[in-house]
């Protein structure tokens, strides 16, 4: 006959009112001495226990919370199977302090790399509003005299060169009563695609508001890119050699 | 619209951060304002202890759900740059009872908190006692928020209360938690504890505590 003392786990066998009828030597070591299964269970997982370690669930396997003599709060599986005269074997199985453990550490990092994710994202935020800025400061006016003044381009010539300053760019020229405006390309590099349309459509708004935009400082590299861009210079562009060439001529004759 | 709150605990059991932040992210009244956010997490929690009541689910899929409802959370904070960068708002120290792991609750307290200008310090779990008062002292934090949600330890919540309110320059304790919200927990406490059992008292306490400093100035 089997003896349930020497079960190799905390086993039980109760009555249908879980009331304890005999228990292995393990359960007795790990346990309260307590008369109802009940008691061993956590107050929490109790309502649980009750609902589900009945002769109307006949093999059941749940997860309970147990008060054992070493710690008032582990986690067990209990299996539970009911004969038909109304007694159970329970059996309890302590859920590894591995999966607990596991779980920490996954927090921890999580944690670590919740904290790492939004610092990049603020790097992100602070590195697009830099981005703006060096725009910004990459299409300066400068006045050179009373009818003529100087935009320096730097950087790649591009749709986002001219939005960022636009504004400014227009409102000065506009105000100053210039007649003329060198656009230097000596500081730019590559020209993107939507840098030509961009330039050109800068040059027109320049023009309407009656100041001549005359071109300078374009390297040969410029001119295909402009070219192979649709740019055409057969518009009413003014173009010199170089920033001093402009300057020297517009100068010199500012009423050309 | 409002939110599937089912949908919600599904997402947090599978794990996946993206969809349950969606669901947060697409409501503007959750977007506005935080204590509904902080409730409707709370309740899809609930509703994770619930299906662990039922047997329909493990404590590693708790675990799960925890983990990624703390996600969510820690993303709406960010999207709404809520943090305890102030250095001029009144302290508050926030912690669980020693060895609870129920700390997302004292998580949402503490946002709501820094939304209200406070600093705040969020103790994590198995914090020893003298180490929290060390840090209400050196910080001189006011206000001391108390978790408690596991029964077995509630008889640990008086020795809190009695060594947190014995201080010098006393503290207000504030003890909330699971066990705040099922259980009168006054015997626990002083008569000048402050039981919140629930976030919407919190939230009427630091109205209150608002409108107070408004008169001072």
């Amino acid at each position: 006959m089997f003896d349930i003392r020497k079960h190799p786990l905390p086993a039980f066998i109760v009555d249908d009112n879980l009331e304890i009828i005999e228990k292995s030597q393990l359960a007795t070591e790990s346990f309260s001495s307590s008369t109802s299964f009940l008691q061993l269970v956590d107050q929490d997982s109790r309502t649980k226990a009750k609902k589900y370690l009945t002769p109307l669930e006949k093999e059941v396997e749940i997860e309970l919370v147990l008060n054992t003599i070493h710690s008032p709060h582990s986690l067990y599986i209990v299996y539970a199977k009911w004969s038909k005269e109304g007694v159970a074997q329970i059996v309890c199985v302590k859920q590894d302090q591995r999966i607990a453990k596991l779980a920490g550490s996954i927090q921890k990092q999580r944690e670590r790399l919740s904290e790492t994710n939004f610092d990049l994202l603020d790097k992100k935020e602070e590195l697009e509003v830099a981005l703006t800025r060096i725009k910004k400061l990459s299409s300066p006016f400068l006045p050179i005299t009373s009818t003529i003044g100087v935009i320096p381009l730097f950087g790649t010539l591009e749709q986002v060169l001219f939005e960022v300053n636009e504004n400014e760019l227009l409102y000065s020229l506009r105000n100053g009563g210039y007649d003329h405006v060198i656009i230097d390309f000596s500081g730019i590099g590559e020209v993107e695609e939507s840098g030509p349309q961009a330039l050109r459509s800068f040059c027109n708004m320049v023009s309407v508001i009656g100041v001549t935009p005359v071109l300078c400082g374009l390297k040969p590299s410029h001119a295909f890119n402009l070219l192979d861009l649709d740019f055409e210079l057969n518009q009413n562009f003014d173009i010199k050699g170089s920033l001093k060439d402009a300057i020297q001529y517009y100068m010199i004759s500012p009423l050309e | 619209m409002t939110i599937d709150i089912k949908q919600l605990t599904d997402d947090f059991l599978e794990g996946d951060q993206d969809r349950a932040w969606e669901r947060i992210e697409e409501l503007k009244s959750l977007m506005e304002n935080s204590h509904l956010t902080y409730e409707v997490l709370t309740k899809a929690m609930q509703r994770v202890g619930k299906l662990w009541e039922e047997n329909e689910i493990s404590v590693a899929d708790e675990h799960l759900a925890t983990t990624t409802c703390d996600y969510v959370l820690s993303r709406y904070a960010y999207s709404k740059k809520i943090s305890s960068t102030t250095t001029d708002g009144p302290r508050a120290v926030f912690l669980c009872i020693e060895q609870e792991q129920h700390y997302l609750g004292l998580k949402m307290i503490s946002l709501l908190f820094q939304e209200y200008g406070w600093q705040t310090k969020l103790f994590g779990a198995n914090l020893p006692l003298e180490h929290v008062i060390d840090t209400v002292e050196k910080w001189n934090a006011s206000v001391v928020g108390i978790s408690v949600s596991i029964m077995s330890h509630v008889e640990r919540l008086n020795h809190y209360v009695t060594e947190l309110e014995g201080l010098e320059k006393t503290p207000e304790v504030l003890v909330g938690g699971r066990l705040a919200a099922q259980y009168d927990l006054s015997k626990y406490c002083s008569k000048h504890t402050l039981l919140v059992p629930d976030l919407e008292q919190i939230r009427l306490w630091l109205e209150d505590r608002k409108g107070g400093e408004h008169n001072h100035v």
